[in-house]
């Protein structure tokens, strides 16, 4: 019987996804980042780590 | 009594002349001072020691020293200084790398003139009124 899922298979697919990730950074506008930054300090503020 | 005494003084940080020179009129226009301007980073942190200004605008990319190591250094001399990236690199990582290092904001340079000056108001506006002895 066949395995549904090929793990080397996805391992390979695992790795591809990585590649292009690292490849293709994520790019924010100025409202995410604005919306970064209220996130940060507001977390700041409450003491909390930022993670 | 606490006062707001004489001009914002800024220290103005990018190695491409003509985003200086946009930004130096912006900043001029709003009736703030350029108290130096720098062309790459390490030129950038000696500016800011020098001048000690109310805030540094200061690209990512700039030769010798980058601008975040820059940021790393002056929060670490200086904790309550008032570091703005204005820059191109937009990407997660750097962003939040910079805010966490305690950037006071970060502004990408393809907003329009008229949103960048809006952001240099609110930032001027935050900023803790100086102390003036009369």
């Amino acid at each position: 019987m066949k395995d549904l899922f090929d793990l080397r298979e996805m391992l390979e697919e695992i790795k591809n996804d990585e590649k292009i990730h690292r490849v293709k950074p994520v790019l924010l506008n100025q409202k995410e980042i604005n919306e970064m930054r209220e996130k940060l300090n507001r977390l700041k503020r409450e003491g909390k780590k930022v993670t | 009594m606490f006062m707001a005494a004489g001009p914002i003084r800024i220290v103005l940080a990018d190695d491409e002349i003509h985003i200086r020179y946009l930004v130096r009129s912006i900043i001029r226009a709003e009736g703030y001072t350029v108290v130096g301007e720098a062309n790459n980073g390490e030129d950038a942190l000696a500016m800011y020691r020098l001048h000690q200004p109310d805030i540094i605008l200061m690209d990512i990319n700039l030769p010798l020293k980058t601008g975040d190591n820059v940021l790393a250094e002056i929060i670490r001399e200086f904790p309550d200084a008032k570091v703005v990236m204005l820059t191109m690199v937009a990407d997660v990582e750097t962003v939040k790398r910079c805010l966490e290092l305690g950037a006071t904001d970060y502004i990408l340079k393809n907003n329009s003139v008229e949103a960048i000056r809006q952001m240099l108001r609110d930032i001027v506006a935050s900023l803790p009124q100086k102390e003036a002895t009369v």
